[in-house]
């Protein structure tokens, strides 16, 4: 059966595989927790739907996307067997009266099933079974990974020796070649449904990682076998070889695609998000893992005269790696490298996502807090609370700005849950307040507490992140008035605050000292214009400055 | 009916497998028909390196316990053996071509349009041709009368004691280490030593040169003199003495070509080795490298699809190979493994380690391949060593089969062969090579 990137809360698009904890090919039971994914940066665990081999198809820091498959279950040959016809113990022995299948007493039956179909054969195996009309499918491989050889076919045809003095007489080439000639034949292209065999290694293992059904392929190999190229073509993401170009000249060569592009964060309005931020950030490609690398050996020094020809020097050395030009240059920008994964890489993606795919405004508007500030000391709150409080309240009546844009449709959420921004050394988490316009400020208050407490020492639970509708983004602690802060998909709107600072101000012509903050709004464009957002912020303004009304009214 | 212009490996290889395919041929050759290749290049090189060869190995025999004393060098006695070689290897090519009814004409084929050439007074038509016509040395009016070509260094009826080479790449090479092991003073003259596809080796290679006494040096040439039986050459301000200057430089003979088929000096072609006339192949050193190997490759790849075969011409997975020293390297480098997204892993086995080289003495080398972490892909492979050009074929063949690492892998080697450092080296991408300490 086939595993699915589970959906974990309503919102979720997309999920990371952050670890397997079973291998691929092991056997798994239905219940265990085999998998570690990660969505909204909190890491959940998932079980296994069902019992079986575990084929993996969707690997570590891969992204996919909610319902996509993940990993195949497979039941083996014998539980299968045993599923179907519900015979008690079905025995090895037993099934070799069985017509259809014929298994060799010394074969090795591979545990791992690799995915329907998905059998190597060799090409003389192929062209023998063809040539005696038997289906491939009814044979058991011994070869490489269960491959299925010439020799198991002859076996499943009863027939064990005399054969290589059939093949000699036909005076056939190995693996049925083109002897040298002959045209090529071509066969015809795809048989939808058929068993693939005649693909590639590299081909294969391509299309088993990417859920591709090989029979859909054209091949263009020899004999219409299916190469990496007609896999690639196949996903449309097909970049031919580069047409040939002379030895002198440097190659042309377009680069791979990649799933996800290597982010340049182009605008520096990363500063909501990460208070203590170091300016151009340097976004650098992922360093090539060391495992892969090998180190140089330095050769023994078994120096002679007059060396024969062909050997390389100077034993002294293996010629020491600086000598050499270094293997790996990151671009030429000087300054430590640090790679971009987890969590940081998820923020890049999300950042770039976002700003791509709303068109951002933002409002700025500056309010009075002088007498929130006496609300705020004589509750022991914080301004975030009141914050929280003054937000949930004005969404209620501005119900656009709490929307998502699913589609070409407008989706009103039912639920006001504002997200907190809570940064912390490495990188930057949205704890929810669920259904904040139900709480009071002194409650709100208790649970802005209890989230980033829980943020700092990494205790937050899936609940806690996801299903956020409006975000709170309060950057005053580093004496930030005004920014533009980056909306969290998918929602519409986030307000960013600065710092409560005392200013001068002009009431009824003359200067008086007052608390002051600034509030920025930004909003998606697509879902909301700027009078009704504007009106919106008006009225948290109006709320901040009239703050007893945080106190008493249920809703605006 | 194809006409194939150029005699050399990619037109006798052309002529020859659309005769395979049932086409008519015809074979229009200036000079010889084997081209460059077989009377003014590949072969006659190999044929002086096996001679430097032997010479130098003298020392190694004793070793062995077999000694000898050195006896000079005489090179008339080589110019009879590479005539030997090149008339034996013409001959047996001409029958070949014959038996196919492939029929060769003298002359110098130019053509009118995509389906006519002229030769001599006549014209032929046909419905496919296909240009092969090689390249030529390239030596400044101004030098001419002082210097070698590398044509006519296989004339050369005495050794110099010393030369200066002019120009890099692995046929300068090849022609420095020559005249080097033979105890000549040698200078390299040259900006870029080696051709970008051996960059994973080039500095080992650099060094061997430099220790084996070769001067390289850069700058360029401003005049030649003649002084006594010595060439003094001037570069950068500098004087440098050499007996003989050979200058290596080549470039594409395009005069059968109209201009509309050429661009920056040489021919672009698909990967079908068209040109812009559909009709027109072009193959070899017209399209811009210098290797028999490519011309060969790229003559079936013509000759096929002329023949009405997708024929597709995979020019990363033709290796590309030296003699001096023996190196040969297939796919991509490291650097454009990386520079194309790959998650690039090496795996490596030094000579060393083998059985079989340390039977014969031939200890210094390494076989590094290269592959994808994500699906085990073989992207290339360097081979710097004894038999380097031929084990770099197991390696080229599997890439072209798209064969993993994985399957790579489960080699099965007679033992002991020069062939289990492949294997080796393809099991130390996990740290399992079978011959070396645990990692």
């Amino acid at each position: 059966m086939k595993m699915v990137m589970p959906k974990m809360g309503m919102t979720m698009e997309e999920g990371t595989i952050v670890e397997w904890k079973k291998k691929d090919g092991e056997y798994v039971e239905k219940g265990e927790i085999i998998l570690e994914i990660m969505t909204n940066k909190i890491n959940i665990d998932v079980e296994a739907p069902d019992s079986g081999y575990l084929q993996i198809l969707k690997h570590r820091d891969e992204i996919v996307l909610v319902d996509e498959p993940i990993a195949i279950i497979e039941k083996s040959p014998e539980e299968k067997l045993k599923e179907l016809v519900e015979l008690p113990a079905v025995s090895q022995e037993k099934k070799e009266t069985e017509p259809m299948r014929v298994i060799p007493p010394e074969s090795i039956p591979s545990p791992s099933v690799r995915g329907a179909g998905k059998i190597p054969v060799s090409p003389r195996a192929k062209i023998l079974a063809e040539e005696r009309n038997l289906s491939l499918d009814t044979i058991r491989g011994t070869g490489p990974e269960g491959a299925i050889t010439e020799k198991d076919v002859l076996t499943a045809l009863g027939e064990g020796r005399g054969v290589k003095a059939e093949i000699e007489e036909k005076g056939e080439l190995e693996g049925g070649g083109i002897l040298p000639g002959q045209e090529i034949p071509a066969e015809p292209g795809r048989h939808p449904g058929r068993e693939v065999t005649n693909v590639s290694p590299l081909a294969e293992r391509i299309a088993a990682d990417r859920g591709i059904d090989l029979s859909l392929v054209e091949g263009t190999g020899i004999g219409g076998k299916i190469t990496k190229e007609d896999v690639f073509r196949y996903l449309g993401t097909h970049k031919p070889e580069p047409a040939f170009t002379g030895m002198e000249k440097p190659h042309e060569i377009e680069l791979e695609e990649f799933e996800e592009e290597i982010v340049e964060i182009e605008e520096k309005v990363i500063k909501e998000e990460i208070p203590e931020e170091v300016p151009e950030e340097e976004i650098v490609e992922e360093e090539l893992p060391p495992e892969g690398e090998v180190p140089q050996i330095i050769e023994e020094i078994t120096e002679r005269e007059g060396e024969v020809m062909g050997e390389v020097p100077s034993p002294e050395e293996e010629l020491p790696e600086s000598a050499l030009p270094a293997p790996h240059e990151p671009p030429k920008i000087s300054g430590e490298s640090i790679p971009l994964k987890g969590i940081r890489k998820l923020t890049a993606e999300r950042m770039l996502r976002s700003k791509k795919e709303a068109p951002h405004l933002t409002l700025g508007m500056e309010a009075d807090m002088t007498e929130a500030t006496k609300l705020k000391n004589s509750l022991s709150v914080t301004y975030t609370d009141i914050l929280v409080r003054a937000t949930a309240m004005a969404l209620k009546g501005h119900p656009m700005l709490n929307s998502t844009l699913s589609g070409d449709t407008i989706i009103l959420r039912d639920e006001i849950n504002i997200g907190i921004a809570v940064a912390r050394e490495e990188d930057l988490l949205v704890p929810v307040i669920h259904n904040a316009d139900t709480l009071s400020v002194k409650e709100i208050s208790r649970m802005t507490k209890d989230l980033i407490k829980r943020t700092k020492n990494d205790q937050l639970t899936e609940k806690d992140v996801l299903d956020g509708t409006f975000t709170l983004s309060n950057l005053g602690m580093y004496s930030i008035d005004f920014f533009t802060p980056i909306i969290n998909p998918p929602e519409a709107a986030i307000l960013g605050v600065g710092a409560v600072s005392k200013k001068p101000v002009v009431i009824q012509d003359t200067i008086e000292i007052r608390e002051r903050i600034t509030l920025s709004l930004s909003f998606d464009h697509r879902i909301v214009n700027g009078m009704p957002a504007a009106l919106f912020l008006k009225e948290i303004k109006t709320l901040l400055e009239h703050p007893y009304r945080l106190l008493v009214e249920e809703g605006s | 009916m194809i006409i194939i212009i150029g005699g050399g490996p990619g037109g006798y290889t052309a002529a020859i497998r659309a005769a395979q395919l049932g086409s008519e041929v015809t074979l229009i050759e200036m000079e010889e028909i084997g081209g460059c290749c077989l009377h003014w290049g590949c072969i006659p090189a190999k044929v002086f390196l096996k001679a430097s060869k032997l010479f130098s190995q003298l020392e190694l025999g004793k070793s062995y316990g077999v000694s000898t004393r050195p006896s000079p060098f005489d090179i008339r006695k080589l110019l009879e053996k590479k005539e030997d070689v090149r008339q034996k290897l013409t001959s047996g090519l001409k029958n070949v071509l014959r038996s196919y009814d492939v029929t060769m004409i003298h002359g110098k084929g130019v053509l009118i349009d995509q389906h006519t050439v002229r030769f001599n007074e006549d014209e032929l038509s046909s419905e496919k041709i296909i240009v092969a016509t090689g390249s030529r040395p390239e030596v400044p009016h101004l030098f001419e009368e002082m210097v070698l070509s590398y044509r006519d260094v296989y004339q050369l009826e005495y050794l110099p004691r010393s030369v200066m080479v002019v120009e890099g790449g692995i046929f300068s090479l090849e022609m420095a280490w020559f005249f080097r092991e033979l105890g000549s003073q040698v200078t390299l003259l040259t900006d870029t030593f080696i051709e970008r596809e051996f960059e994973d080796i080039k500095g080992r290679i650099e060094l061997y040169f430099k220790n084996h006494g070769v001067r390289t040096i850069q700058g360029r040439i401003t005049s030649i003199k003649k002084s006594d039986n010595q060439k003094i050459v001037e570069i950068n301000g500098q004087e440098i003495m050499a007996e003989e200057v050979i200058w290596m430089n080549r470039k594409p003979v395009l005069d059968a070509l109209p201009g509309s088929l050429i661009q920056d000096g040489r021919v672009p072609v698909n990967e079908h080795m068209q040109t812009n006339l559909p009709d027109v192949y072009a193959v070899g050193d017209i399209t811009g490298s210098y290797l028999a190997g490519d011309a060969i490759a790229q003559g079936i790849t013509a000759a096929e699809h002329a023949m009405g075969t997708p024929s597709v011409y995979r020019g990363t997975c033709v290796p590309k190979v030296m003699y001096a020293p023996e190196a040969a390297v297939v796919g991509l480098t490291y650097q454009q493994a990386v520079d194309q997204g790959y998650e690039v892993v090496k795996g490596s086995f030094p000579y060393g380690g083998s059985g079989r080289a340390q039977t014969i003495g031939a200890v210094q080398g390494r076989v590094t391949l290269l592959s994808d972490k994500q699906y085990g892909e073989i992207l290339g492979a360097y081979i710097l060593g004894k038999g380097a050009t031929e084990l770099i074929h197991l390696i080229s063949f599997s890439m072209m089969m798209e064969i993993t690492m994985r399957e790579l892998s489960t080699l099965l080697c007679a033992h002991p062969t020069m062939m289990e450092t492949i294997r080796d080296a393809c099991l130390d991408v996990n740290g399992n090579s079978l011959n070396m300490p645990k990692k």
